[in-house]
């Protein structure tokens, strides 16, 4: 990254105008302009910072991060102790005061319990917990997995692209949701990393296929020419000079690949495929009190606003990524 | 064009065999298909466990067994399941559920999104911009069944309920006029005070409309009058007019109006037929209605405009057609819960006509809704990024500058280059649909594919299981086909 930095830093300081506005910001010193100029990464940390829904939605995540992990054990309750059922289990958070006027207040089981006497704000801390393990290894995992075999298949084409691209066309023909739970049922529901797995393998086709159109573009670059012609090694090219400017895609499709495999969680749960034995996810406490929807809808409400708000953030996060990367297909008006 | 599609097709057929390999592969291996009956107390176990190899071919290896299903296959037998029934039938009753509500969603999503799309592109910024945009989001973020589950309690129960004592509260009729009036804000082009205008007057007739509603119940007892459909009529003509001409062509809003008027009368007309026709009947009044829009158009238009005044004369007739169904729609309403939480349709139905439509829509609105939100916020998207890609090109520009009418610009030249990304999208979304559509299906009791599916995944039932995949990976292969056939349509390049 070092190299990079500098590389740019040189460009911007010999030739400034050929760069463009975009690389150079304009700062005043002492009641003159001086021009001072910015690396790539500090422009797009700048404009990734400056995007506000981004930065609401990484505090709104952090805070829920710090809550599922920090939270749990210094509640009160544990997640897997049953109890007796207080007020028919019915939540005690207050957060509209001016409704009953008992003020803002947490209470004894701020999300209620379930219907053998759990504490249900637990509970649903430790499905949270569960399922930001699972879609960041699953997000995680597939990226890797689809950026290798973009990369290999986008950079070497030939023999390897039409093998590996011929596997993601068979592979596209067969609903992920469905191979996921094929091996579900096979593998599934002995660890969350092995669900982990499961997700990964089922969700890494569309990366491979941004990532190999990404570096089919990139290697006829001039500079991976130039780079050639002084002798580089293959490896040296990936790493050093194409693999830098598609780590946005990479970035921007790992984010929202993370956000959907906790979609992919849920809907797995549904299928009875998801976490087994006594322990939680949130996609499994939905469908778990799906049908206690009418009598305890808090069993049911809380899991799905964690998930929905956990998606949303990344999402959004995503969406933040992109813009900075990319700011030509920016979304808010400059 | 014949050998292009040709090699395409061609082209699926190793696909399908590897897809297929794989498929056998997989649920060869998700589990022992014996298990249940290992643990058995049965006296006469080990007949049934002979059976069952028999039956599912355990005996061989699994490239024999897979042979064998295959060269089934191409004899159009597709295995038997645990119990020994047909696995064919199965899947053709299977299939004809499913694929009613996959094909609505699919459709509802691509023609809701592509509209939305197109609007959010061209009002940029607007707040119809960022609401949509913000909605596509959060559609993104919802989980499948979470979203059937709270249909199935506010869409279904809840608004039944509601249509048994129906009633709006001012507060209600309040928000229920500004939305509208928002709308039609962000939707006006032009200055400030034009659209504020345009806003007040929409909000205002929203406002006298749902009093009336309220005043008169008319919720109880559902029905468009006569003048009304006139009216709605009236106002769908000139809207259609203002898709292919500016509203200054007399012309071509007189089309409208005619066909709109003539549509109106023969609706009168035929009026027996349309309280209890039969498909034919309404296939022939439909073909009958566009021809007469497009004779009335032509007669209309002239010259110089015919082009658009039989293309507004056909639309117009679409639309009137469209207000007399929903007509008939709601007035074979009963408040009698129509709105159904389980199964495709009441079992044993007989009535008229419009009955048994309305028994099928109440059925079928809300699952098709449930899988519509997620392609819709992915066909937004994308149509309004390609949109705004191909609205920024210079032969728009061109087009704009040689004086074209806005409508023309946007439909003809902008978005059909935008399409061909928006196509690919959708082609791969079917996947998505179709794997949304076996979670819905769960949610609201439908028999279909997805518990074939899911029933034969977890009593290791092979057969059925290899079926479904089989379908659905046919339907994907298709569906690429079909969209590489209408690239090499749209743009000729790709004719290669």
């Amino acid at each position: 990254m070092t190299t990079q930095d500098a590389e740019h830093a040189t460009v911007a300081d010999v030739a400034p105008d050929l760069v463009g506005a975009q690389m150079i910001g304009l700062e005043e010193h002492d009641g003159e302009f001086t021009v001072e100029s910015r690396t790539q990464w500090q422009l797009i940390r700048r404009r990734f910072f400056r995007h506000r829904l981004a930065m609401v939605s990484l505090t709104v995540l952090v805070a829920m991060v710090i809550l599922a992990y920090v939270g749990l054990p210094l509640w009160k309750y544990p997640y897997n102790m049953s109890g007796t059922l207080e007020n028919g289990g019915r939540p005690t958070l207050d957060l509209i005061p001016w409704l009953d006027g008992d003020g803002l207040m947490l209470g004894e089981h701020p999300f209620g319990q379930d219907t053998i006497g759990r504490d249900y704000f637990a509970v649903t801390l430790r499905g949270a917990q569960q399922s930001l393990v699972i879609a960041t290894v699953a997000g995680l995992l597939a990226t890797a997995i689809g950026t290798i075999l973009g990369a290999l298949s986008g950079f070497y084409r030939g023999v390897t692209d039409t093998l590996i691209m011929r596997f993601v066309d068979v592979m596209f023909t067969i609903p992920l949701l469905l191979v996921a739970a094929v091996l579900g049922r096979r593998f599934g529901s002995s660890s969350i990393f092995i669900l982990a797995v499961i997700i990964a393998l089922a969700s890494w086709l569309t990366t491979s296929r941004i990532i190999r159109a990404e570096f089919m573009s990139l290697r006829e670059k001039e500079y991976v020419e130039a780079a050639r012609a002084l002798g580089a090694s293959n490896k040296r090219i990936i790493w050093r000079h194409i693999m830098p400017n598609a780590i946005g895609s990479i970035v921007v499709t790992a984010t929202l690949l993370i956000s959907a495999a906790i979609l992919v969680e849920t809907a797995l749960s549904f299928l009875g495929l998801g976490v087994g034995g006594s322990d939680w996810s949130l996609g499994k406490q939905v469908s778990t009190y799906q049908t206690a929807f009418t009598t305890r809808p808090w069993l049911f409400w809380w899991p799905g606003i964690f998930i929905v708000t956990i998606a949303l953030c990344i999402n959004f996060i995503g969406d933040g990524l992109r813009d900075a990367f990319d700011p030509k297909q920016t979304r808010v008006r400059q | 064009m014949f050998f292009f599609i040709l090699r395409r097709m061609l082209v699926a057929i190793p696909i399908l065999l590897a897809s297929s390999f794989l498929m056998f592969f997989l649920v060869t291996i998700s589990g022992d298909p014996l298990a249940d009956l290992r643990q058995s107390q049965n006296p006469n176990v080990d007949q049934l466990i002979a059976a069952r190899r028999q039956r599912l071919n355990l005996d061989q290896g699994f490239f024999e067994r897979y042979i064998d299903w295959l060269s089934g296959i191409i004899r159009g037998d597709f295995g038997q399941n645990r119990e020994g029934q047909d696995v064919s039938a199965l899947l053709g009753d299977a299939m004809t559920t499913t694929f009613r509500l996959v094909i609505l969603a699919t459709l509802l999503s691509i023609v809701i999104g592509i509209v939305v799309g197109i609007v959010t592109a061209v009002r940029q910024y607007s707040i119809i911009d960022y609401s949509s945009t913000f909605a596509a989001f959060l559609f993104f973020s919802l989980p499948v069944f979470w979203v059937a589950v709270l249909l199935k309690e506010f869409g279904a129960i809840k608004f039944n309920d509601f249509l048994e004592a129906p009633g709006l509260s001012p507060a209600g009729i309040a928000i229920l006029s500004i939305i509208p009036a928002i709308l039609a804000f962000g939707l006006t082009p032009g200055a400030r005070r034009r659209r504020l205008f345009a806003g007040a007057v929409t909000g205002l007739v929203f406002l006298v409309g749902l009093v009336i509603i309220d005043a008169t119940d008319w919720m109880l007892n559902p029905g468009l009058s006569p003048l009304v459909v006139t009216l709605v009529s009236l106002a769908v003509g000139v809207g259609a007019a203002a898709l292919f001409a500016p509203l200054e062509n007399r012309r071509v809003v007189a089309a409208g109006v005619v066909t709109a008027l003539v549509g109106v009368v023969g609706s009168l007309a035929f009026s027996s037929w349309i309280e209890d026709p039969t498909w034919t009947q309404l296939l022939l009044l439909f073909v009958l209605s566009l021809v007469t829009g497009a004779v009335v158009g032509s007669v209309i238009g002239g010259v110089i405009d015919r082009r658009a005044a039989v293309s507004t004369g056909m639309w117009a007739t679409i639309g009137v057609g469209l207000v007399v169904v929903f007509d008939q729609f709601i007035s074979a309403w009963e408040p009698d819960r129509t709105i159904a939480t389980i199964g495709p349709q009441t079992p044993n139905l007989t009535g008229p006509f419009w009955v048994r439509m309305i028994d099928y829509a109440g059925h079928q609105i809300l699952p098709s809704l449930a899988l519509a939100l997620i392609g819709f916020a992915t066909f937004m998207r994308f149509t309004r990024a390609s949109m705004l890609e191909t609205l920024k090109s210079d032969y728009v520009r061109t087009a704009k500058a040689k004086g074209l009418p806005a409508t023309q610009v946007i439909m003809r030249h902008a978005f059909r280059t935008a399409l061909i990304p928006v196509m690919t999208v959708i082609t791969i979304s079917v996947a998505t649909i179709i794997e949304g559509a076996v979670i819905t299906e769960r949610v609201f009791a439908w028999q279909g594919m997805g518990s074939l599916f899911i029933d034969g995944l977890n009593d290791v039932d092979p057969y059925p299981v290899m079926g479904f995949l089989l379908v659905t990976s046919i339907v994907l292969i298709f569906m690429n086909a079909v969209a590489d056939i209408l690239y090499a349509y749209i743009d000729p390049r790709i004719r290669r």
